[in-house]
Parts: C-alpha cells; structure tokens; sequence
C-alpha cells in the first residue's frame, strides 16, 4: 500500500473514531501515532510519540494561551467582565443582538493586541458567554458569535498566519499586517450584520432591552473604567511593542487580581478556584494541540499536503476555477488538520501557480488567513469551538457548531467582497513603502 | 532492478531560503549520481522536526537526513561547541573549512550515534539594531539583544541582555521593540527580513563567532546503504559546496543592507581590542566549565588552539585563491 | 473495585494540584521577567525557557483529572443516536484503545527523558536540563492510565 492510501484511510480513521466518541485529542494522537508507525516503523512511531508531546507542551509562544486564560479566569471572578456587560448592555442593550455585537468588536479590538485567534475566543469568551447569557441570549448566538469572532484575531494584525505566510512567500509581513486591517473591520462588520439579522428573524436569540438615558449610560461608563484601563495596558503594551502576548497575558492576569483586591471583589477562595478552572480549561486546549502534532507529523510523513498540491499545479481549468479549488483545499485541509502545517507545507507548491495565474501575493495571503478562519471554526477539528466549548461547558458542542453558521456565512461573504474589491486588501500596504 | 531507497531528508529552514535551496541542489545532484537508486522525500521548514529536535529525530530514525545548527541542543555537543566560541573566525568561508577540519581531528564521539556527512558554519554574527547604533562596546549596555547557547553567552558579555527566541519571531520581537537587536551572521537580512526592520548593523568580526551546522545521516540507514550509493556520498564535494553557498548568501544579504541603506559601522582598532578582551571571557568559562565535567584543561585548550591556527591557516588560503568576503580583514572584506 | 476508583481520583486530584503549581509559577515568572525587563531594564534571564518548562509542569499532571472530570472533549452527539448493544461494546474498545496509547506514551517519555539524561542537554539560556520534564510527561500518564483502567473494569460489571 502506497504511503499516500495509508495517509487517506488514516482520515477516514480520525472521522470514525471522532463519531465513536473517543476524545478529540487522544484520537489524533492514537491515528497519528499508528499511522506514522506503518509509513516508517514501529521503532519511529514509537519515537515520535514523546518528543512531539513534549515538543509542544514545552513552548513558549503557546504558554499565551493559558495566560490569557488565566486573564480571563482572574478578570471573571473580580467582576470585571459582569460589569463591563452591565455597561455594553447600558449602552447597547436596546438594540437587537447588542451585547453579541459588542462582543464582536471586543475581540476585534482583543485582535489587534493578540496574534492567535484561539487566545482571543478563550479570554473573551471567559468575559462575554457568561454576561450574555445573564441577559438571556440564546447559548446558539452567544457561543457561536465568541468561537467566530476570536478569528478576528489572526486577521486584524499581529497574526500568526501572516508571519509564516510572510516567511515562506518572501512578502514583507508589515505590508501583509496592514493589509489585515480592512478586510477585518470589513468581516466584523459582516458578522454584525449576521447577529442583528438571526435577531431579527428570531428575537428571542438576543432580547432587546430598554433604551436607557444618556445619564446612565455615561455612569456605566464611568463604572468600567477600571477595565478600560486594564485593556488599554494590555492593549497598548502589546501594540507599542511593549509586551510579547505571553507577557500582555501574565499583566492582564495581574491587573486583573489587583483590580478585584482593590474593589474586595475577589476572594482567596475565589482566586484558588479560579486558577484550578484555568489549569483545566488550558489543560483541555493543549492537549488537543499537542496531540494534533502527532497527526499532523503522520499526514506530512504520507505527503498528503503535497499529492493534492501537485495535482492542483497538474489542472487545465480557467483562473477562476483553480483559485476556487485551492480555496476549497483549505477549506477542506482546515476540517482536519491545524491551520499552521497545512500552510507551510502547501504554500510552497501553491503559491507559485497563484502568482503565475495573476493574483496579487498579498491579497492571497489575506485570502488565505480568511479561509484559515474558516478552518478553525468548522466541524471537526474546529479548534475554536472546542475552546469554547472548554468555557461554556454545559452548552453541547452540536449547538456551538449551530451557532457558527450563520458566522461562517459572513465569511464567505467577506471572501467574496474581497474576490470583488481586492483593493480592500491591497489599497493600504500600497500607500506605505 | 529493485525499488529505490527511500530517505527523509530535514531541514528547518524556510523553503526560499539558500540553505533550503542548496539542500534541493544535494537531493538533485545525489539523485542522479545513484541514477535514480535513492529517491528522497524532502521535508522543509521543520514540517517533520523542528531545528531542536533535528538530530535526535535522525539518530531516532524519524528524518533519515537532518540539517541544522548545535546551539539549538546545548550541552549536547560539548567538545564541538569549541567552534560556537568567539575565536575570531573572520568569515564563513574560512570558519566552514575549520569546522571540517576540527571534526575529522578529533572526531568527537558525541557524535557517534550518527554518520556526519559534513560540519558547516553559519556566516559571522554581527550585531543588527533598530533603535540605536552600536559603535562602542559600552553603547550595548541596558540593550536586549537576540542570542542563544554561546552566542548569547558572548551577548552578555559584551554588556548586552541576551534574549533567546526563535529565528521566525525574531521579526516581530524587533518589529514591537520587545528587543532592541539581534546578533546574527547579515545573510538573514534577506532570509528572514530582518532588513526591513534593523538600520544599523557593527559588523564585530573581529571577535568572528559563528553558529555551527551539522548534516547528518541515521547511522543503520547509512550502513544499510549499497556500496556504490556510499561511494557517491563520499565522493560528493558536500563540505566545499556549503562553504561557497554560506559565504556568497551573506556577502548577498550585506549587499540587500547597502540597497536598504543600512548604516554599517566597524570596530575601530583600539575598541576591537575591547570586544576581544569581553568576548575570551566566555572562551575561559567554557575551559573552565569543561574542566569541571571532568575534562583536562590542556585537553580543552589544545581545541581551542587547535581551532585557531587553522582559522590562520585556512585565511591564508583565502588570501591565495583571491575569495571575498562579507567580513573580514580589509583585503578580503566587499565593501 | 470502588476503593480502587476512589484512589484514582485522590491520586488525579493531586496531579491536578501540581498543574496548579505549574500555573502559579507561570505567573509569577513572567510578572518577575516583565517587571525586571520594562522596569529595571533587567529581564529575568532563561525566562521564556522557565515558562516553557512551567507549561509542561501546568499541563501534562492536570490531565488525568480531567478525564474524571469529562473536560476532555468528544463528540458525543452522533453516538448517542446508536442502538444501546452496539454502544455497550463500543465504550470499552475506546477506552481500551486510550488505555494503551497512555501506557504508550509513560513507557516512551520514560526512554525520552533517559536518553535527554544521557545526552546531556539543556535550555540555552536558563542551563536548566531538559530530562526532569520528560519524565514528569511519563509519570503524568500512571493517573489517566488508571482512570481507563478504572473504566474498563466498570464496562464490564455493567453487563453483568
Ligand atoms: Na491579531
Ligand atoms: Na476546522
């Protein structure tokens, strides 16, 4: 059996198994580890196993995550994050869907500090699920709205995405940052639009409340301003090039503490439970990643990624229809393996036939983080999903997979705005040499 | 006729890089000398092992080839890390063919768990700066400089902050401040688009320190190879190619610098003598960290010395053939 | 039969416990590295390999309580739907299979973190050797490799 039918039929494993209810992680790994052990050797399989665990657990651009998961944790149990929806339910609450719109552009503005999009749904989602669902927004709009918009944070720069995209395809990666920027107010005005609509089909999703007056409004305001300060330290550290994420995190953790001790918000008890529900939440995350590793070392030992660029470079098809096929390969890919090998190893066989039928290599790269986006939210390797679905434990995950749809939708809606006005992509790297 | 061999080579550099580029040369060039009797499956950009973990997964069978450098793995080449010190390699023209040299002398036996198909050598560090130039050696105090292993033993001493991060997120640490500089050889000007973030680079090569490189072979592949495919590997001029590709790729990078009008400074005389001084401070705690595990100090610095008087030895050479350069000495610098 | 289970937990728990540690030390590291590099224009040296380190002590002893837990993720919506019989013959496959992959991967970190002893390796900067951790990884597996066990035997009293 040839190494790339091995590769195909361990797909099909994953999928079986996933069905069967074997957990997501130890199912990646058991196929990884078997697959890799029939295209080398049960010596080499064995070998792998450890050091591709340890290899992960032991990094320290992923020790972010569980920073900013503490963040979240400490920020949640100081009453920062309850009072911060009091306040966005104040200003916002009378619109349909007001809370789950101000929670887009919150991870929005999360985005612009954080270049990971899963760190950016597990601290927000630590903040928002919660608020909204005391507001009585549906668990659908509430969770699907935070696993969706964390994406925003590969999009709006720093992003991961665009660094390795940068890297392999020789494009300066400030121009590759700015040129984020549009595309992503674009898609969190896109995802905005997908909350006030379903609301407005379906209002129970997300009540309206009542109008409040500019004079409580401006009092919630006032009330948050401990949080804003706590944001803008993050934020602007991150920004100014004042922190790496894993410093902005372990900052925001401590404001967070200190803000709840100053308010006497935050217990020792609390601080203890909440450190423990961090540790498992970070627990639950990293194991699918590291795991994930040892799949994807198997589907890259059986070239998997390479076969099906080789046969994309092989078509004789309009410009078009290729560019759709090699969308629809990482839309694909996405479903299944994590978006940063799939890149690094497809890109370099890719990305000369995106450049010989035409397209501009920047704009490639934006589309190319946008279909990312798409990968990390769909079934079943959604990684998104199953951090959120670590924060909001009680909702079912077939519900959060629910409620990513109609945000898959503005996706693809702003792909194709792009496909349409590549200037939104392009305009603003242009303007700066 | 049977079916090819089939080998893993990896690497962990990107795939336009020159050292993924020569890599993609090797596996032509070997292809066709064993008319198609190995087939080589190539796996770039750490898609199979990252630069950490390049040498034990060959020793380990999971790459049957690897490409990459022994900062990464500290403590693990001990003797070899003798060629990581600040001994005044001038270029990497000359500091490629030391390597070489110093491996077959000694043939250490941390090496053993592999076939060494050749040692190689990074260009010479220089320090790159965004913020501030660095003309004076006290002008690195209180700066946070991007080194690891021994390079950024020689970082601290020098009065700087070393800082050890990954070669791919170097950029954006610079890009944020997070640090101020980065101590490494100019080829990654174009490599890894530091040119589009640093303005000044010291070219320190005076106190010449390179990153050493190693291309290895899994010990049970290679005895499982024919005869004959032995033969092309051992015939095959891997050790010169790498020392022309590693000195042209930087003299390629100072020149993209000298288009991005980088401000370029050299070491005076007087302030090079200074650096020199700073930098034998860690060549003496390598001796003297050795010695503890059991080495004899002679031992130790018969390497050391050894090293040096082929670094004499290959300049001269250097000189003969009429090479440049990126550093070095006048004569043998581009400018 | 349940003395076992309930030992398992305690154990589980006690793992956890070291996670939390490895969190706390996480925290506090980078706080002491921000404060030194932004403040005192001092970074705490070998940092970013401390945290590395401080990930794995975070992680990998936290995971078997949260199999106790049910924190680990599955899809479980789709078996749901099967005929009783087939998930009664399903359940203990899967946590067989788990079972040896855990077994698999204590015995493997064991023969990781002895041949990272031998080879003498450390972290570039902090000089801190890598072959405690690895054997952390193995020792983090004996709690998850009791809890399938403990699953497993629970399999099969149910079908009695
Ligand atoms: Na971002
Ligand atoms: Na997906």
């Amino acid at each position: 059996m040839s190494t790339t039918s091995i590769g195909l039929i361990g797909i099909v494993v994953l999928v079986a198994l996933f069905i069967i209810r074997m957990p997501i992680a130890f199912a990646m790994a058991a196929v990884g580890f078997v697959g890799f052990s029939l295209v080398t050797s049960f010596k080499t399989g064995l070998a792998v196993l450890p050091r591709d665990i340890f290899e992960q657990l032991t990094s320290y651009s992923i020790s972010a995550i569980p920073m900013f998961i503490l963040m979240g944790y400490y920020a949640f149990s100081a009453g920062l994050g309850t009072r911060l929806y009091d306040a966005a339910y104040k200003i916002l609450g009378h619109v349909r869907g007001g809370l789950a719109i101000a929670s887009i552009f919150a991870c929005a503005a999360f985005g612009a500090i954080c270049g990971s999009a899963t760190a950016t749904a597990a601290t927000m989602g630590k903040l928002a699920i919660p608020a909204m669902k005391k507001y009585g927004y549906d668990d659908t709009l509430s969770t699907g709205v935070i696993a969706s918009a964390g994406t925003l944070g590969i999009l709006i720069p720093p992003s991961v995405i665009f660094l390795i995209y940068g890297f392999m395809t020789e494009q300066s990666v400030g121009k590759l940052f700015i040129s984020g920027i549009v595309p992503g107010i674009v898609l969190a005005i896109c995802m905005s639009m997908a909350v006030y609509l379903m609301c407005l089909k379906n209002p129970g999703l997300g009540p309206k409340g009542e109008k409040s007056s500019f004079k409580v409004k401006f009092k919630a305001a006032v009330a948050v301003l401990d949080v804003l300060g706590l944001f803008v330290v993050v934020i602007g550290g991150l920004l100014l090039g004042f922190f790496t994420p894993t410093q902005a995190g372990g900052v925001g953790a401590a404001g967070a503490v200190l803000v709840g001790l100053l308010r006497r918000e935050l217990t020792w008890k609390a601080f203890i439970h909440n450190t423990l529900e961090a540790v498992r939440t970070s627990v639950m995350i990293l194991t699918i990643i590291a795991c994930a590793t040892v799949f994807g070392k198997f589907m890259t030992v059986a070239r998997i990624p390479f076969v099906v660029s080789d046969w994309v470079a092989s078509l004789s098809v309009p410009h078009f229809v290729t560019m759709g096929v090699i969308i629809g390969i990482y839309l694909l890919g996405g479903c299944f393996i994590d978006a940063i090998p799939l890149i690094i190893l497809t890109i370099p066989i890719l990305f000369p036939i995106v450049l010989s039928l035409g397209y501009d290599p920047i704009w490639f790269g934006v589309i190319i983080v946008l279909v990312t986006c798409m990968g990390v939210i769909t079934p079943p390797v959604g990684v998104n999903v199953y951090v959120i679905k670590g924060i909001a434990r009680e909702v079912p995950l077939e519900t959060i997979f629910k409620g990513i749809f109609p945000f898959l939708l503005a996706i693809i809606v702003t792909a194709v705005i792009l496909m349409f006005f590549p200037m939104l992509a392009t305009l603003l790297p242009s303007l700066v040499e | 006729f049977s079916a090819p061999i089939e080998l893993k080579w990896s690497n962990y550099f990107p795939v336009p890089a020159m050292q993924s580029k020569i890599c993609e040369q090797f596996i032509r060039d070997i292809e066709a000398k064993t008319q198609g009797k190995v087939k080589f499956s190539y796996f770039p950009a750490g898609t199979l092992l990252s630069a950490t973990k390049i040498y034990d997964g060959v020793a380990q069978g999971i790459a049957d080839i690897g490409f990459s450098n022994i900062s990464y793995t500290l403590g693990r080449f001990k003797q070899t890390e003798t060629l990581d010190l600040p001994l005044g390699f001038p270029n990497a023209w000359v500091a490629n063919h030391v390597a070489n040299d110093f491996y077959k002398k000694f043939k250490p036996k941390e090496w053993d768990k592999v076939h060494v198909i050749a040692m190689h050598t990074s260009p010479v560090n220089v320090i790159m700066t965004a913020s501030k130039p660095v003309a004076k050696m006290s002008d690195l105090k209180g700066m946070t400089i991007r080194g690891q292993g021994y390079i950024g033993e020689v970082v601290g001493a020098l009065g700087a902050v070393p800082r050890a991060i990954a070669t791919p997120e170097t950029y954006d640490a610079v890009l944020k401040k997070v640090i101020d500089g980065i101590y490494i050889p100019m080829e990654t000007l174009r490599a890894f688009r530091f040119g589009e973030v640093t303005k000044h680079i010291t070219e320190c090569w005076p106190i010449g320190q390179v990153y050493t490189f190693y291309l290895v072979m899994n010990k049970d592949t290679w005895n499982k190879l024919p005869a004959d495919v032995q033969k092309v590997f051992n015939e095959y001029p891997f050790e010169d190619k790498l020392a022309v590709t590693w000195n042209d790729i930087d003299i390629d990078g100072k020149q993209l610098g000298m288009e991005k009008k980088i401000n370029f400074i050299q070491l005076s005389p007087v302030e090079a003598q200074k650096w020199i001084k700073a930098a034998d401070t860690v060549v003496e705690k390598y001796v003297k960290n050795m010695v503890s595990q059991g080495y004899k100090e002679s031992e130790v610095r018969g390497w050391i010395k050894y090293a040096r008087e082929r670094i004499d030895y290959w300049l001269k050479k250097q000189r003969e053939a009429k090479i440049k350069s990126s550093t070095g000495p006048d004569d043998v610098r581009i400018k | 039969m349940q003395a076992f289970e309930k030992f398992s937990r305690a154990l589980a728990r006690y793992f956890e416990w070291v996670g939390a540690a490895g969190m706390l030390i996480m925290f506090v590291v980078n706080l002491v590295d921000v404060f030194g590099a932004k403040v005192f224009r001092q970074p705490l040296p070998g940092a970013l390999e401390v945290l590395g380190f401080a990930l794995l002590v975070t992680i990998a002893p936290a995971i078997a309580h949260g199999l106790f837990l049910g924190t680990h993720l599955s899809i479980d919506f789709i078996l749901d739907k099967f005929p009783r019989w087939l998930r009664a013959v399903i359940n203990p496959l899967i946590f067989l299979a788990c079972l040896i992959l855990f077994v698999l991967i204590c015995w493997q970190s064991y023969v990781y973190g002895g041949s990272l002893y031998r080879a003498g390796e450390m972290g570039s900067s902090s000089k801190i050797p890598f072959f405690p951790f690895a054997y952390i990884l193995s020792i983090s597996c004996i709690p998850a490799i009791l809890y399938f066990a403990v699953q497993i035997m629970k399999c099969f009293k149910a079908e009695k």
